[in-house]
């Protein structure tokens, strides 16, 4: 048997989440790690199609070529035994295969959307309605766009009404936690309405 | 089995780091699928010396971060190397039954509804 970490030996387990932060390029992802926790550096790697081939520094591996891709790796310690990992992953269609990993066993995602291209955002939002994992869609404030109305936003997305949109700036931690706040309510109301419906 | 040679064979031919260190496995031999926070431990306590001999320094480094439990993001970060060698390089120490998992990552279940209740007046307190 495992022994337990010595902080937890009395307590209960160490619980640990995962909440991914979706975005296009650009669209403040490594901000809102960064804002509400220690980033530490993270990579993974891609396994190239040929099509992909000739674009990026590569390390051949027997048939299989590879690149290493960065993600933002950031942990919030919540209490003693509670910690939230959050991962930020690139939200182009290429990086799918980081998606799959990263939304196995998470609690939800957070969704950025920057305003000046919403059309980036349209590949996050489809591939976690396919999925059902839920997700709120924080509207980053570049300068100048602060006064945009996340019920365009809304229209634009075509987001069900249950899904959560909110302003935010990805910089302030105090509005990154309005976003994971309203992810975890979000959750929360979700399996309430599944346990009603049953 | 002498774990001191398995870790790196010479069959592999000439590979690139970081898959030099995996024997340029690309996925990890058997056992469970490790997620990014599914945690694991060292099984028997903090690794003795003898346990240490003959691995790799890669996989002392790891079985020393697994005396207490720790999720497979924190070790690949920690290591510097990318998730799927690190996922190998632990998996490799499973199966030598120095380390196993510890806790994997919350089904769709889970956390439990008083557990993310603790997580919202966590957050709302930073
Ligand atoms: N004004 C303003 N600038 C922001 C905000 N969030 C991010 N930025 C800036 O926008 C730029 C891009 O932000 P990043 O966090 O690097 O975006 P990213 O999604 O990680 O980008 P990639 O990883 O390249 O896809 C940086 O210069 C940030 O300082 C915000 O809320 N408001
Ligand atoms: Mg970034």
């Amino acid at each position: 048997m495992a022994f337990a970490p010595s902080e937890a030996a009395a307590g209960p387990p160490l619980a640990v989440l995962k909440v991914l932060v979706a975005g296009g390029f650009g669209a403040g992802k490594t901000t809102m790690v960064g804002a509400i926790s220690e980033v530490r550096p993270l990579t993974t790697e891609e396994v190239l199609t040929s099509a992909s081939v000739g674009q990026d520094d590569l390390t051949g591996v027997g048939n299989k070529t590879t690149t290493t891709v960065a993600m933002d790796f950031g942990r919030i310690t919540i209490g003693r035994h509670l910690v939230m990992y959050l991962f930020g992953t690139p939200g182009q269609p290429r990086f799918r295969f980081m998606w799959d990993e990263l939304a196995y066993g998470a609690l939800g995602a957070v969704v950025l959307a920057d305003t000046r291209r919403l059309s980036d955002s349209f590949p996050a939002v489809d591939y976690f309605e396919g999925r059902n994992l839920p997700f709120v869609v924080a509207i980053n404030c570049f300068n100048g766009v602060e006064s945009h109305d996340p019920q365009d936003v809304r229209v634009a997305l075509d987001l069900d009404p249950s899904v959560p949109a909110l302003m935010c700036d990805a910089r302030r931690t105090d509005s990154v936690r309005n976003v994971l706040v309203a992810l975890v309510e979000h959750v929360m109301t979700g399996r309430a309405r599944a346990g009603a419906g049953q | 089995m002498s774990t001191g040679d398995r870790w790196l064979d010479h069959r592999a031919g000439p590979v690139v780091r970081p898959y030099a260190l995996t024997a340029g496995r690309t996925s990890p031999s058997a056992g469970p699928v490790l997620d990014l926070i599914t945690l694991v431990a060292a099984s028997g306590g903090p690794p003795s010396a003898r346990a240490l001999e003959g691995l790799a320094p890669e996989h002392q480094q790891i079985l020393r971060l697994c005396a207490e439990a720790i999720t497979l993001a924190d070790i690949a970060s920690a290591i510097a190397l990318p998730v799927g060698v690190a996922r190998i390089l632990v998996g490799d120490l499973m199966e030598a039954g120095l380390v196993e998992i510890y806790q994997r990552a919350p089904g769709p279940e889970q956390p439990s509804t008083d557990l993310l209740r603790e997580v919202l007046d966590g957050l709302r307190a930073l």
